[in-house]
């Protein structure tokens, strides 16, 4: 009876996950390449979080001595990554930006990226970052791909060029698929249903056209590095959470053995 | 100079002295050493034990959190960050408060699966039962005004919608969700009455409704996976039941082997995936809360989620959502009838027919699918074709969630005809070990 009832609870569960996997639109994610473990990866994704970044979002939570965690030393820090040479080590990232002047010039005070990958996501920042293009239809000139009609404008122009959102008609969604499969950046399908009834597929997908300080491998890089950092500080323990973890573990996995041996002992006179 | 010693269960010393003027010795042998428990309890009796643990481990958390917490809207978002990074350990002990949130519902969950499994609200455990949804309401209540503190967007506009439910009551309805906020919108006033709500007014309530459940418990008997009375067949010589073991030592330590592998499951949560994939902290949480921007989708956590299907599943009566309002609030009620509901001649699922099985198999389907669909939005299978008649144009989720809610009701409503219907298996007259 319970292993019947299991096994229909399994089913069930395993064709509700099919059918989540399914139902994903909008534009496709690049899963972002970076190594949590790699100090000089984090090192170069602070400074350019430093020179790029925060005069516009701060990163409130996060204190530059944390930043001595990744291999840097006190002096680097207060030399290199503080612009601010009023700050204490001590004192936490903000920005520059007084929110008045924010709401005057964008709108609105652009988000601290103090838990930034939690709630956006590593992956779709990572995305994100590579998806501007061009655009003179906006205030700013550019569009993001991600998040489209953004009011953020590419402030990496120099580094990565300047990309242009191409668009390819095909008359069959399998040959845009295969296409789409081709296109090094980011890229989105979308189905149009003309007069006829025909559906047609654009593919649309953001390509070089000026090329910046940077070759697009060396932007994605650069990208990937920015991404490690704001997902450290993110979650500045975690690598302390999973080391503890795996201790932890392994004491419950010994002192099961023992609660099972004690339970069996006292249970034998049982039947 | 001696004294005579009057206690009443022969101790002598400051035991002796204690069990006076106290009792307990007498105590420590009603509940622990001599209450007699059926030897067959299995794998789903684990998760009362547990429940307490988890209980004992929210309010140990919660207190610590307390220490650096700040319930103010300015805040509060910080504060958690502040607990996460800058509090020795705060992290977990945050992580665990978050887990364990989740962690009680799972148990909670299992537990009163094994309550409809067993027949365990049945005569004589009415009572016990209905103590025991109390506490499952109050958790509701707790875990809801909990989700508020950390000030996330998620918490702003979860409290701004199940808040608003209060809104669709006729005539006193606008009012009611006022007095409940203290404001218009929710807001620093409704931040700081939901934190003593939170902190010190459930919590008590809580513990007292747990403390009338363990004594309510102890009074009448565990019921045990075969459904049958093991008070009925008493060894004459001691006169305790001869299929019942003395809770300590037996299920005490049992029970910490469950309690071990709780642990293990509970500890790799916290460790290792403490947001759980978006399901017991939502990303969107991790954006502090604005009352200027919507966000897209809101969506309750996972344990709310079968009843928020149900209220969206409901169709709005004179543009009103009050009947999905009614609906929700009776698919939690309608627990408290189950023990007059059921007219079967026996308790356990192992000696009922057919019928049973195939309704109960039906309610846990139905239950989990309502529970899946309240964590996506409506559109998630697209809409039926407008060739279809009636359907066409129709969200198939909504739907699928509306047949589902049927089945929910029905499992109820038709109970008194298929339990007393039902073909079923001769009981046997001694518990059986598996």
């Amino acid at each position: 009876m319970m292993k019947k009832l299991l096994a229909t609870l399994a089913i069930c569960a395993a064709g509700m996950s099919a059918v989540a996997n399914a139902s994903s639109g909008g534009v496709t994610l690049q899963p972002s390449p970076h190594d949590s473990r790699d100090a000089a990866s984090l090192q170069r994704g602070a400074q350019l979080y430093v020179n790029n970044c925060q005069g516009c979002h701060g990163i409130q939570y996060f204190r530059y001595n944390k930043l001595m965690d990744f291999g840097l030393t006190e002096k680097q820090v207060m030399e290199n990554l503080m612009l601010d040479k009023s700050k204490k080590i001590g004192e936490t990232m903000q920005t520059a930006m007084k929110p008045a002047d924010a709401k005057a010039w964008f709108g609105a005070m652009p988000p601290d990226l103090s838990v930034i990958t939690r709630s956006y996501g590593a992956d779709r920042l990572y995305s994100y970052l590579r998806g501007f293009y061009r655009d003179d239809s906006r205030p700013t000139g550019w569009n993001n791909i991600v998040s489209p009609n953004i009011g953020m404008p590419h402030v990496l122009a120099d580094l990565s060029g300047i990309y242009a959102l191409k668009t390819v008609t095909f008359d069959d969604h399998a040959k845009a698929g295969q296409a789409a499969t081709l296109t090094k950046g980011l890229w989105q399908m979308q189905d149009i249903a003309g007069a006829d009834g025909k559906v047609t597929t654009k593919l649309m997908s953001v390509q070089p056209d000026v090329p910046g300080k940077l070759n697009p491998q060396e932007f994605d890089s650069a990208m990937a590095d920015l991404v490690n950092f704001l997902s450290y500080v993110a979650e500045p323990y975690k690598r302390d959470r999973v080391a503890i973890g795996v201790w932890m573990m392994m004491f419950l996995t010994l002192l099961a053995f023992v609660a099972y041996w004690l339970k069996s002992e006292y249970w034998k006179d049982i039947h | 100079m001696a004294s005579p010693n009057t206690s009443p269960v022969n101790t002598t010393g400051l035991l002796g002295w204690v069990d006076a003027r106290f009792p307990a010795t007498k105590m420590m042998r009603e509940h622990v050493t001599e209450y007699y428990a059926p030897k067959n309890f299995n794998f789903w009796y684990y998760f009362g034990s547990l429940a307490l643990v988890v209980l004992v481990i929210q309010i140990a958390t919660g207190i610590f959190l307390t220490m650096n917490y700040k319930p103010d809207a300015t805040q509060a978002f910080g504060s958690v960050e502040y607990i996460m990074r800058d509090v020795s350990f705060g992290w977990v002990i945050r992580y665990m408060h978050s887990t364990g949130a989740s962690m009680f519902f799972v148990v909670v969950y299992l537990h009163m699966c094994r309550g409809l499994m067993y027949g365990s609200y049945r005569k004589p455990r009415e009572l016990l039962w209905i103590f025991g949804m109390m506490i499952y309401l109050c958790l509701m209540a707790e875990a809801f005004l909990g989700y508020l503190l950390p000030w996330g967007q998620m918490s702003y506009w979860g409290a701004q919608v199940i808040v608003n439910l209060f809104s669709t009551i006729p005539f006193i309805g606008k009012e009611l969700s006022e007095f409940i906020r203290g404001d218009y919108n929710i807001s620093d006033v409704t931040l700081n009455r939901f934190f003593a709500f939170h902190v010190i007014a459930l919590p008590l309530v809580l513990l007292g409704l747990v403390a009338a459940h363990i004594l309510a418990l102890h009074e009448v008997g565990s019921n045990n996976p075969d459904g049958i009375d093991i008070k009925k067949n008493k060894d004459p010589k001691t006169g305790h039941p001869v299929d019942g073991i003395p809770f300590h030592p037996y299920y005490t330590v049992k029970d910490l082997f469950g309690l071990v592998i709780f642990l293990m499951i509970f500890t790799s949560i916290v460790f290792f995936a403490p947001a759980m994939g978006g399901y017991f902290l939502e990303d969107n949480n991790f954006i502090p809360a604005d009352p200027l921007k919507t966000p897209e989708h809101i969506a309750p956590v996972w344990y709310f989620t079968p009843y928020y299907s149900i209220l969206r599943a409901v169709p709005p009566l004179f543009e009103s959502q009050f009947p999905g309002v009614v609906a929700m609030g009776a698919a939690t009620m309608i627990f408290f009838l189950l023990p007059w509901l059921d007219k079967g001649t026996v308790k356990s699922i192992r000696y009922r027919g057919t019928l049973y099985k195939r309704w109960f198999t039906a309610f846990i389907v139905v239950f989990l699918i309502l529970g899946y669909l309240g964590t996506k939005p409506s559109n998630l299978w697209g809409q039926f074709s407008n060739a279809i008649p009636v359907l066409g144009g129709a969200d198939v989720a909504t739907v699928v969630a509306r047949v589902c809610t049927i089945v929910y009701f029905l499992f109820f409503i038709l109970m008194p005809w298929y339990t007393k219907r039902d073909v079923t298996k001769p009981e046997p007259s001694r518990v059986t070990m598996h």
